[in-house]
């Protein structure tokens, strides 16, 4: 028997033409001269499903009405098509409707496409997630070692801009520029004031 | 038409795609699995790649009706090569036990002697013939709606059902041939 349903059997079958070789012997009960045994016993399932055209239909049924040997192997066939509609009788146990709770992760798929696709590809976005928590870090640890270089290097200077100065500081400021001091610092420059 | 009327609107439409084929999918899958819970995740899972992977009309048609039992075999099938070889092997072995009790199918899965017998009978074909034969014993589809469903040429479905069918009714002679020796 030929398991490739590719090949020429299922052709012929189509084309309803005979079957050659070692098949051929099985013809002994050629009822019309048109089809033998064998080739009526691979219609006889298509002939039950009542997928035979009417002139097949016609020559399968006059053949089975003379041909005791294909008669039992339609009866054999019949038998197992009987089997399974027995055991089609747990159909009312079979629930027609989906679970509740599947049901509704249907519905949140439909509700949010976006978060069922990271789902989906979660490896994907645990990858991009990461290097993008690896470049803030990255670069917050890079911001803070300018800013403590720059408070360790620059030294003294004070830029105060004269908003918001405290009047205390301001008064200090005033008495400053008013006696011209003469104590600058060694090597330093003297606070840089723009008071507006 | 505002995006949240447009919205409710695919909504309702989806809804109404799984109220017109949950069921028929549901039966089908059952036969397929013998197994209620799995049967309703391969369900849950073809409406899902429904959502992600149509790109048409979202209402019932014949084209989207065999998209999903096309959907729902290939599930069906990734569990069963996955999971079920496992389970097939314990039945089996169950099977051979003279105790034996019938397995655990899922809550409310009971069936009669003759169901478990059609089940074990299908499971002496291919999953393909399965297939065909479920779909053609039970759903009772014709050949161009199975070859519409599988992608097989008519001619294909015919003869892989002859030969399962065949297959089959082997197996019946052998099995009564086996009980008449015994008795």
């Amino acid at each position: 028997m030929s398991t490739n349903p590719d090949s020429n059997g299922s052709r012929d079958r189509e084309r309803g033409a005979p079957r050659s070789g070692k098949n051929r012997r099985d013809s002994y009960c050629l009822p019309n001269g048109k089809m033998d045994c064998a080739e009526i016993r691979d219609l006889l399932f298509d002939y039950m499903a009542r997928e035979l055209g009417r002139a097949r239909s016609d020559l399968v049924r006059g053949h089975l009405l003379k041909c005791e040997r294909c008669k039992a192997a339609a009866a054999e066939i019949r038998s197992a098509v009987a089997l399974l509609k027995q055991g089609g009788d747990y159909e009312p146990e079979i629930p027609r409707v989906l679970t509740p709770d599947r049901r509704a992760k249907v519905l949140w798929t439909f509700a949010h496409p976006v978060l069922d696709w990271m789902f989906r590809h979660h490896v994907l976005v645990s990858v991009i997630a990461t290097v993008i928590a690896l470049i803030v870090i990255g670069f917050t640890v890079r911001k803070v070692q300018i800013w403590r270089l720059q408070r360790l290097e620059v030294g003294p200077t004070v830029i105060i801009d004269g908003r918001g100065l405290d009047d205390r500081v301001r008064e200090k400021l005033r008495e400053l520029e008013a006696t011209e001091v003469t104590n600058r610092p060694p090597g330093g420059e003297l606070p840089v004031v723009s008071d507006q | 038409m505002s995006n949240k009327r447009r919205e409710s609107e695919k909504k309702l439409a989806f809804e109404a795609v799984v109220a017109r084929y949950e069921a028929q999918l549901l039966r089908y899958a059952v036969r397929l699995m013998f197994d209620h819970d799995t049967a309703q995740d391969v369900v849950q899972d073809t409406f899902i790649k429904l959502l992600r992977h149509w790109k048409g009309q979202m209402e019932p048609s014949a084209h989207m009706s065999n998209w999903l039992y096309r959907v729902a075999h290939n599930r069906a099938v990734d569990y069963l090569r996955k999971e079920s070889r496992r389970s097939l092997l314990h039945r089996r072995q169950a099977a051979e036990r003279p105790d034996h009790t019938p397995p655990n199918r899922g809550e409310g899965f009971r069936v009669s002697a003759a169901a478990e017998a059609a089940a074990e009978a299908l499971l002496i074909l291919n999953h393909r013939e399965q297939q065909l034969v479920i779909l053609k014993v039970y759903e009772e589809k014709s050949y161009r709606e199975i070859s519409g469903i599988t992608g097989l040429t008519v001619g294909n479905v015919g003869y892989i059902l002859h030969h399962a069918m065949k297959k089959l009714a082997r197996h019946l002679r052998e099995e009564s041939n086996t009980d008449g020796t015994k008795s």
